[in-house]
Formats: C-alpha cells, sequence, structure tokens
C-alpha cells in the first residue's frame, strides 16, 4: 500500500515537474523563436528524405526537421519538447531499473531532462541532438534487457545495434558504446566485453571507407552537442557523462554507504518532499541561468518583424537597450511601416550610420531574407531576388524563402520559374494552400490581377542599372526616378544621406515632400534643414512648407548648452543626451563626427550574438 | 436458403452490370482525332534519340481521365503504356528492344486520351527517330542551387544516362562546404579526370589519373590564382587551364548576375612533372586570355581573349562592351614549343563575345558559345550555341538554341552527339540537354535528360552545371576521393618552369563566391 502511495506520489511529481518545463518553454524559451533562429527545412516525398538515408545521423535530421516545423507554434513546439524530456526521463529510469533493481537516489532519472532544458534554452541548440540522445538511449536499453543471454549471442546483438545506432545516431555509438562497454565490464564483470572494442574502433572507419563519405571529424563528432556554444559549456559534458557514470555509480555506491545524518532523520512525506523540491529548485536556477536573454530578444525582434508587428519590434529593441546592428536595422523598418522614420530616426540611437539602415554585405551574408525583405518592400525586386537566392543556398528550401522567390518572381512575370517555387511550396506542410492558389492564379492567368503584384510592378525598376552587393543610395535613387511615389524609397533615401551626413543630396529630394503629401516637414528634415541653413548660409527652398519655431527654439537650446560647456563636445554630452539626444544634431556631433564606433561591432553578425 | 439466393442475385447483378458497363465503354479505337500533336512534356516529339537513352518518360497535358500511349517502332512491334493520371512510365525492357531494334529508323508514338464524357480523343502520331550511333553511356555534372554569391550544397554527380541511376561522385558535405567545379575529363574517359575544391580544406585541384588519385596546388610564383576553366590535351600528360581574377556584380532588371575577369591568362600544367608552364603569346598583361580547349590532334591550343579591362575605369562602364575573340596558337608538347597566334574568328566579324570553344573529337566541329559581351555566357540570357566547321571555316547558329541561355557544352567521343545547358525551361535552373549532330553538322531538336519521374523538373531547383559525356564509369570511389581532398599533407605543389621570367596579373585567390555558414 505505501509503496502504491509512493508511486502515485512519484508520478503526481513528475506532473508538476513537466507541467513546470512546459510552461517554461512555452512561456520563456517560445519555441516560436528557435523556428525563427533555425528555420527547419521539411518537404514531402522520398526526393527530400533520399538526401538524408546517405549518412549517418541523416535520418535523425530528417526526423527532427518534421517536428521543428512544429515549433512554427509555440505550444505545439512546447509539447513537442516536453514530450522529448519526459521520454529521455522514463528511458533513464527505465535503465536504472533494468538488470539488478538498483534505483538509486529518488528522482535522479529527471536530471537529463533538467539538462537539456539548459541545453535548448540555447537557441542554437539542435533538436536533432536530443532526439539522437534519446535513441542512443533507447538502443542502450534494449541491450540491457539481453543480460542472461550468452556471450557470443550479446556480441553479436552489440554489433548489429552498433551499426544502427551509428547509422541512425551518428557520433553518439561512442556513448552507446561506453556505456555498454563499461556496463558488461564494470558492474557485470564481463572481461569478454572488452571484445566490444575492436568493431567500435573499427566501424567509423569501415563505414567511412565503404558506406557513407564522412570526414574524421564527422565521425566523431557529428550530432554531438560539445561544439555549441551554451551558456555553461560543461552542460553537454555534464548530460553525457551522466549517462556515461551512472550504472557504474548505481553499482558502486551501495545504499547506506554515504549516509547523510540529517537526511536519515527525515521520514514521512518529508523524505518525498526534500528530494523533489531540490531537483525542482535546481531546475529553476538552472532554467534561469542558463536562459539567453539578449539572443531571446534579438530573435524576437527578428520574429515581429517578420510577422510585421511593428510596435513590438520598437518596444523589444527599446526595452532590451543593447542595440545590435540587426536590432537597429529591424526598428529602423518599424520607423518606416509607422511613419514615424523621418520625425523619429534619431529616436534610436545610429551607431552603424547606414549599415543599420540597410545591412551591409558582411552582414547581410548572414542574414540574407532579411536583407531580402527591405529590397522587396522597396520595390527593388532584382536585388530582393538575389538575397532570397542567398538565403536558398544558405538555409535551404524554408517555406519563407520559397514565399519569397515565388513572388519575385511572378512580379517578374518570370512564370516558369515561380511554378518551381511553388510546386516545392507546395510540400510544405504549412504554406501549401498558399501555393496552390497561387498556382491556380498562375494557371488561369488571374496572378496579373493580383493587387500585390500590380503594386510592385509599378514601383519596381525598368532600366537597367549595375550595383555590387553592398548598398548604396544608388540604388535608391534609381527606384525614386521610376516612382518618385515610392514612398519608402524616398525616407530611406533621406535616412541614408542623414545619416552620412551628405546634406546636399538631402536638400536635392525636399521638393518631393510636397509630392508625397507629407502634411509639415518632418521633425529630422527640420533639424537637417536648420543646420544646413546655418552651415552653408544658404536658404533652402521650402516650397509650401517653412520650418517651425519648435525647431528654432530647440537649436537654440543645443548650442546654449554646448556654449555652456564651452563648446566641450565631451563635457556637453550628458546634457546634450538628455535634452537633445533623439535629434539630428545629436547623431552628428557625438556618432558622425568623432570616430565612427560602428566598427567596434563588426564582428557581430545578424543574429549571431551569443 | 431464401438469403442465399438472394445474395447471390445482388452478386450476379454487380457483375453484370459491370460487364455491361465495361462492354458499353468507348473503345479507344474509335477515337476522334483532333488533328494536333498532343501537349507532352517534356517535349520528346520531332527528336532523334540515342538507341541507349533510357525509357523517356513524360506528361500528357491534356485534360482526361485515361491516358493510353502506343509506342511502335518502323519495324512494326508495339507495346502500350496504359496510365489513370497523365504519366507515362515506360516500361524500361520494352523500351530498349524498341529502340535497339530500330537502331536508324523512327518510332511512333500515338497519344489517346479518354475524356470524362468517356470519348476517347487522338492526337496526331508523335514521329522520332533513333541514331544508329549510341551516345556516351554516363553523364557528369554539378548540382547546385542557383549561385549568387553563397554556395552551401555543392556536388558533382554521374548519371547512367541508360536508366536513371545518379551517383555522386563527390559532395562537399565530409569536406567542410567546399566548393567543387570545373570536372573535365580526358577524351571522354571517366579515368583521367581532374576537378576543383575551392575553400573548405583548401583549394586545390583533385586529379584522378587512372585510379590513382592526388591532390595538386596549382598556384606557383607565376599564378597566385589557382588553375580554372580546364581543357586536357588528347595525350594525358597535359592539361591547360586559364587563372582568372574573377569578379561579380549585378544587374536592376532582368538576369540580375553578371561576371567578369579583371584580368586572365593560360597556364599549361604537366601531370608527370607537376611542372607549370605558359608563354608570352597565352599570358600577355595587356589581353584576358580564357576558355583553352585543345584540337584532337594536340597540336593546336584554341581559347578566347579580350583586351584586359582598364582598372581606372569602373567596370560598369566598360565591361559591356568587352567582347571577346577566337584564338589558336600551336603547341609541341615534345619540344614544349609554341608557334605564331592566328586569330580563328574575331568579335568584329561576329559582333558578339565567344567564350567555350569544344573541338568535335573527330575535328570536324568546333562549337563555341557567343554573348553579346563577356567571358560568363552562364549569366547572359542572350548566350546561344555556334557551330563552326572547321573544314571550310564557316560557322552559324545551331537551330537548338532557346531564348534563355544556352551554354556549357561538351561533345560525346564518336561525335555524333552533343550535350549542353539550357535554362529554356524557367530562365533559372539550366537543364542539360542533347543533340544528334549530322555529317553536316545541323543538328537535331533538342531533348532534355529523361527522368524516371516526368514531373521530376517541377520541383527541382538546383541548376545541373558543365554536362559532360563520358563513356564509361567513374570507378574511383567518392570516399577515396574526399580522403585524397582531405589529405592536405599529401598535396602536390605545382612547380614553375625555371624558364618563365614574367608574372601573371591575375591578381590573387579570390572568387566572389563565398561558403555559407
Amino acid at each position: 500500500m505505501a509503496h502504491e502511495r509512493s508511486k502515485i506520489k512519484a508520478a503526481l511529481f513528475t506532473l508538476f515537474l513537466y507541467i513546470l518545463f512546459y510552461l517554461y518553454i512555452w512561456l520563456r524559451i517560445e519555441p516560436v523563436l528557435i523556428y525563427q533562429r533555425q528555420l527547419p527545412v521539411f518537404l514531402k516525398g522520398f526526393r527530400f528524405f533520399s538526401e538524408f538515408n546517405r549518412y549517418p545521423g541523416g535520418i535523425v535530421d530528417y526526423i527532427a526537421g518534421f517536428f521543428r516545423q512544429f515549433f512554427y507554434y509555440s505550444w505545439a513546439g512546447a509539447i513537442i519538447l516536453t514530450l522529448l524530456l519526459l521520454t529521455v526521463s522514463t528511458v533513464t529510469s527505465s535503465i536504472m531499473n533494468s538488470g539488478q533493481k538498483k534505483t538509486g537516489p529518488r528522482f535522479i532519472h529527471h536530471i537529463p531532462a533538467v539538462l537539456l532544458l539548459v541545453l535548448h534554452s540555447n537557441y542554437h541548440h539542435h533538436l536533432s541532438h536530443t532526439i539522437a540522445l534519446l535513441i542512443t538511449l533507447l538502443f542502450v536499453r534494449v541491450f540491457l534487457a539481453t543480460e542472461g543471454m550468452r556471450d557470443i549471442y550479446r556480441l553479436v546483438i552489440f554489433w548489429v545495434q552498433l551499426f544502427v545506432v551509428y547509422y541512425l545516431t551518428a557520433a553518439n555509438f561512442i556513448l552507446f558504446s561506453v556505456i555498454v562497454i563499461i556496463n558488461c565490464t564494470v558492474v557485470n564483470k564481463k572481461l569478454f566485453a572488452l571484445t566490444y572494442l575492436i568493431p567500435v574502433l573499427l566501424l567509423p572507419y569501415l563505414a567511412s571507407l565503404f558506406l557513407f563519405v564522412v570526414s574524421p571529424k564527422q565521425v566523431y563528432t557529428y550530432l554531438l552537442p560539445f561544439e555549441e556554444k551554451y551558456a555553461f559549456v560543461i552542460t553537454p559534458f555534464l548530460l553525457y557523462g551522466y549517462f556515461v557514470f551512472l550504472l557504474p555509480l548505481l553499482h558502486f555506491v551501495k545504499p547506506g554507504r554515504f549516509k547523510l545524518k540529517q537526511y536519515e532523520q527525515v521520514t514521512g512525506w518529508k523524505k518525498f518532499a526534500v528530494p523533489a523540491v531540490l531537483l525542482t529548485f535546481f531546475a529553476g536556477l538552472a532554467a534561469f541561468f542558463s536562459f539567453d536573454a539578449v539572443t531571446n530578444n534579438l530573435i524576437k525582434v527578428d520574429y515581429y518583424a517578420r510577422q510585421q508587428r511593428w510596435q513590438d519590434v520598437l518596444l523589444a529593441v527599446t526595452q532590451n537597450g543593447s542595440y545590435l546592428p540587426a536590432e537597429v536595422y529591424q526598428a529602423n523598418r518599424a520607423l518606416y511601416h509607422l511613419d514615424k522614420m523621418p520625425s523619429e530616426l534619431f529616436s534610436i540611437p545610429q551607431p552603424f550610420g547606414t549599415d543599420g539602415l540597410m545591412l551591409s554585405e558582411d552582414y547581410a551574408l548572414s542574414a540574407p531574407l532579411q536583407n531580402s525583405d527591405l529590397y522587396f518592400e522597396m520595390g527593388h525586386i532584382n536585388e530582393s531576388l538575389h538575397w532570397a537566392h542567398e538565403e536558398l543556398a544558405k538555409r535551404g528550401p524554408t517555406p519563407w524563402v520559397l514565399h519569397r522567390l515565388a513572388t519575385l518572381n511572378m512580379i517578374k512575370g518570370e512564370y516558369n520559374a515561380a511554378r518551381k517555387f511553388l510546386y516545392v511550396l507546395k510540400q510544405t506542410l504549412f504554406y501549401n494552400k498558399w501555393a496552390e492558389d497561387r498556382l491556380e492564379q498562375l494557371d488561369s492567368h488571374s496572378i496579373d490581377q493580383s493587387s500585390v503584384i500590380r503594386y510592385y510592378r509599378t514601383i519596381n525598376i525598368d532600366k537597367d542599372f549595375y550595383f555590387y552587393a553592398t548598398h548604396s543610395a544608388a540604388e535608391l535613387k534609381v527606384l525614386l526616378e521610376k516612382n518618385p511615389n515610392n514612398r519608402i524609397a524616398f525616407e530611406y533615401y533621406m535616412s541614408y544621406y542623414l545619416l552620412e551626413c551628405q546634406l546636399g543630396n538631402f536638400i536635392r529630394y525636399l521638393p518631393l515632400l510636397a509630392q508625397l503629401k507629407y502634411p509639415a516637414i518632418p521633425r529630422h528634415y527640420e533639424e537637417a534643414i536648420l543646420f544646413y541653413e546655418v552651415g552653408s548660409r544658404k536658404k533652402v527652398n521650402l516650397g509650401p512648407y517653412k520650418l517651425s519655431s519648435a525647431t528654432f527654439e530647440r537649436f537654440k537650446n543645443f548650442n546654449q548648452i554646448l556654449a555652456d560647456h564651452n563648446r566641450d563636445r565631451d563635457a556637453a554630452q550628458q546634457e546634450l543626451k538628455a535634452a537633445h539626444g533623439d535629434t539630428f544634431w545629436y547623431y552628428l556631433l557625438y556618432y558622425k563626427m568623432p570616430k565612427n564606433n560602428a566598427g567596434e561591432n563588426e564582428s557581430q553578425k545578424y543574429g549571431e550574438v551569443g | 436458403m431464401k438469403s442465399r439466393m438472394f445474395y447471390l442475385i445482388i452478386i450476379l447483378a454487380i457483375i453484370g452490370l459491370n460487364i455491361f458497363l465495361f462492354a458499353a465503354r468507348s473503345d479507344y479505337r474509335d477515337a476522334l482525332a483532333i488533328g494536333r500533336l498532343p501537349f507532352i512534356e517534356p517535349d520528346y516529339s520531332q527528336i532523334v534519340v540515342p538507341p541507349n537513352i533510357a525509357p523517356m518518360n513524360f506528361l500528357v497535358k491534356e485534360e482526361g481521365q485515361n491516358y493510353r500511349a502506343v509506342f511502335s517502332g518502323f519495324n512494326g512491334e508495339q507495346f502500350e503504356v496504359i496510365s489513370r493520371h497523365n504519366k507515362i512510365i515506360i516500361p524500361s525492357k520494352k523500351w530498349q528492344t524498341m529502340l535497339q531494334s530500330n537502331r536508324g529508323l523512327s518510332f511512333f508514338v500515338d497519344i489517346y486520351v479518354q475524356q470524362y464524357g468517356d470519348k476517347w480523343q487522338k492526337y496526331d502520331r508523335i514521329q522520332n527517330k533513333i541514331a544508329e550511333q549510341d551516345i556516351d553511356r554516363y553523364l557528369v555534372y554539378r548540382l547546385i542551387e542557383p549561385l549568387y554569391i553563397l554556395w552551401k550544397k555543392v556536388g558533382i554527380y554521374q548519371r547512367d544516362l541508360t536508366g536513371y541511376h545518379e551517383s555522386a561522385v563527390l559532395e562537399n558535405r565530409p569536406l567542410s562546404g567546399a566548393c567543387l567545379n570545373c570536372h573535365s575529363f580526358c577524351k571522354n574517359n571517366a579515368d583521367k579526370m581532374i576537378l576543383h575544391m575551392r575553400a573548405g580544406p583548401g583549394t586545390s585541384m583533385l586529379l584522378n589519373n587512372q585510379g590513382v588519385t592526388s591532390r595538386v596546388d596549382t598556384k606557383t610564383e607565376f599564378n597566385s590564382s589557382p588553375a580554372a576553366y580546364p581543357a586536357w590535351h588528347p595525350d594525358g600528360k597535359l592539361l591547360a587551364f586559364s587563372v582568372n581574377k574573377v569578379n561579380q556584380y549585378f544587374h536592376g532588371i532582368g538576369e540580375n548576375r553578371d561576371v567578369f575577369d579583371w584580368a586572365s591568362d593560360i597556364i599549361l600544367y604537366s601531370v608527370p612533372d607537376y611542372t607549370v608552364t605558359t608563354c608570352q603569346k597565352i599570358a600577355t598583361p595587356e589581353r584576358m586570355e580564357t576558355w583553352p580547349t585543345w584540337s584532337p590532334d594536340g597540336k593546336y591550343l584554341y581559347f578566347c581573349s579580350a583586351p584586359t579591362l582598364n582598372r581606372n575605369v569602373p567596370v560598369i562602364e566598360q565591361y559591356p562592351s568587352t567582347l571577346y575573340d577566337l584564338y589558336r596558337i600551336p603547341y609541341d608538347p615534345a619540344e614544349k614549343s609554341w608557334g605564331e597566334l592566328e586569330l580563328v574568328l574575331s568579335h568584329e566579324v561576329t559582333g558578339l563575345s565567344i567564350t567555350q570553344p569544344r573541338i568535335s573529337p573527330d575535328g570536324r566541329f568546333l562549337l563555341f558559345t557567343m554573348a553579346s559581351y563577356g567571358n560568363f555566357p552562364v549569366y547572359r540570357p542572350d548566350s546561344d550555341l555556334y557551330m563552326m566547321d572547321l573544314q571550310s571555316g564557316t560557322w552559324e547558329k545551331i537551330s537548338a538554341n532557346s531564348d534563355k541561355t544556352d551554354s556549357f557544352h561538351s561533345w560525346s567521343s564518336n561525335s555524333k552527339w552533343i550535350v549542353f545547358s539550357s535554362k529554356r525551361a524557367d530562365g533559372l535552373c539550366a537543364q542539360p540537354f542533347f543533340c544528334y549532330i549530322e555529317k553536316s553538322g545541323q543538328t537535331s531538336k533538342p531533348f532534355v535528360l529523361p527522368q524516371k519521374d516526368p514531373a521530376f523538373s517541377q520541383t527541382f531547383y538546383k541548376t545541373y552545371n558543365v554536362p559532360e559525356l563520358v563513356f564509361s564509369r567513374i570507378t574511383v570511389r567518392p570516399q577515396i576521393l574526399a580522403a585524397t581532398a582531405l589529405n592536405i599533407d599529401k598535396t602536390i605543389k605545382a612547380r614553375l618552369d625555371p624558364d618563365i621570367n614574367f608574372r601573371s596579373n591575375d591578381g590573387g585567390d579570390t572568387t566572389p563566391w563565398l561558403p555559407a555558414k
């Protein structure tokens, strides 16, 4: 009866613990952000599968790719991850209970799940690593079930299992072998098991000589998590070390050998509650400290931008305050979409100058789709296509890039190329309906009536010009020449020259303000005009507009503060920042005129922090 | 008992109804003639096919509920393919028997489509010719996503043209994502092969010389760029290469990629003694020499060249007017002596830029590419193939061209077939197309590489680069090639011919293409 009660208590605790895990994954990690970061590729059909069955670990990659699609919904991704952790924990428990029934301390089998939770707090950690570990443990459990069989049979079973484990989980065969050999030799005292080492040593060599084309590094590292940069670098070592040493420790550390006097005095429900509370506490601590808030925010910004939740983009960028290049880039996009770019551009620190407005080639190569997004919005279709192809090369046929490539080719009138990407998109899980609809439109020739297609055709460039992979104002100029009503091209063009502080070029395009029906001169434009007029002693023709008196007052005040500090910029900075930190003048004085500190973050590629 | 009788009656009634319905169905032989050819994809109509080609499965792009394709050889044998969907999958044995027993003759395909109203429709008969001569059995190509700057998955593959089996010669997955390119064979022989590798374990050339593989660093004091476009001398001991300083820019409309050379020269690499040599006639700083190829007798080196670009002028102002000429120069490998340069075809005559010359193994024809400018026809939608009769010196555009990029061609060892890359299907992904070459040099209507699934190309978004025909299978295993590629310590360092006392202005080992991380 007491045993039954204990089982129920343990089950309830497990349920409680994994509900906590689920909530943590769902609400804190947010699997949709893992989706955003890792962009899973999965297509229906044998051809896609056939790419994965040719190398060790490929099948696990394929399975992980399938499940990662569901991370598109955080709640579904959290279910998958939680179930996976629970399964690992169950298999671990089963391994502990196998053979000689040494169960060890209560709840110890949940430790791998906690460690995996820590690993999954890192947005680079791949699901395939966890699935590979789980499969390996399952094979270990199956092998342990053969205890009592004749050695020769066990050897044969081990050989077969070893090959299958290697094929399915790549380098995890090392873990499998180590656990099995240690268990057989150290725990079961069967020295015969040392012969197991022979196939272990031969397998990778023979397999890479005759079966698979893999490099030595891939043989011994693929699908192991040791190369990833985790918050706690020791975590994967703890995880794998746990399994290596689990069985010997259970065997040698006899119950009662290391008695903790105080713990021994604990009786009744406390005997259950103490380890449960301890485990929950340490799980909470691990989760708290392993969570990568910086990367989380960076991906969130990217995610909101993908969802066109522009207000959320701004909020996430300003709340976090780290102003990474990718965040500034997306914040600038958000400012445009919220009609705030000409008046609030400098409310966001712009330490990267034009590279925060349009990604430099270096950054763009690490975030091609994000770069394609901006060019798409501007109607620079060829350049958007270029970067969409970079994304295809970099990440493979993700639904988003297929969607983009199909759309761009439809805009260009390259219908056969569009069809190709639509047919591939039809093989995905969540965008197949969209693809089918577009294919129908193409077949019925009604695609030309699509308002989206027609809009982009009106703003797309129709005369050839040449450019390199890095951004330039010349592209924006061509877009504006093609269609002076291209508002995004106009605001980016003006912002480009504000950030470059090339006010001559900026002034030249001011007449478009009236054409684009701006009710008044935007704040930053006024600031730049005023600065230009004072600096050049030339009056700018503002057409129907005039500078607001408020701007004059602010400029006066800005200069007064400088004068109060004897024009010592360093001394005046704090006061100026508080009063005028969101102005063009402040940017000019502290970001542009002194040495440009944009270079400090050059090594941080888009989305590759943390 | 009654109940049994009842069920029996029901069963008999069902059987009877089926017999009635079957009998009432219209016979395809009474089909209504439509009076036009059917739309089929790929277009395998009015073509010349090799007698050893795989079954050319196709889709019938006509609405219907049942499809029937009747294949008949000129000699009378016949077989049918019946399908409930529009995919016509041809049985391999019957196909091969038909082709073999009708060499040099024709075969016919009659397509019948049953409409939803039960009536059959018959289309005009498709008539194809079967050539006397086989095509080389294997096709070697590179598969890569349309390349802009980044690459990730790259592989060289071989396909048995008598069937559908494709196998990897080498993929870049174990090579830290290296770029693999420029595979080349000596006289269509798979046992003498080179391919280039960039980035990954290090830029180098992989050489398979009759089963012995080696890794060669082709950079020398003369050329800081590694070897690029290759051409085997027919003696199998010498290779000509271009060394190029490649750059890339983009267009605002149309095909958005464009590639140009800031400089290029030609070098020769001797396989037995790892020596690089050249001469000023093919490596002058005033001109950019590229795309070498040998005459089948090995006495002439053909190549293309144009004046070197002025680095003080923006490239976009000069490259669109840069046109390449076709030259040749006599070379004696025994004496290592060069003759005088001869202008074979000038851009002033063609008005176009000449690249990628390839001479038929019998020495009769020279197939080359021309485009409106430049030396990288792959990115020029106006690039087309042209055939020059080397006996008469006349040349003309071949009929197999399309309005999209047609380039990167290769001859079969019997000079009767060519394969080339064409982007005609979608303007983006090149596919290999084959043509039969008549004695006059005329080309037959091209047909695309047959696939087991005729809908293959609908979803295949990679491009077939540099299709090369070889008569035997590449037997060196990918594992061996990968091991050679990874064995940096055993890299053979090419040495420069001590008589070469000038230097190329190729400008270093950089390209505009990068591995995706």
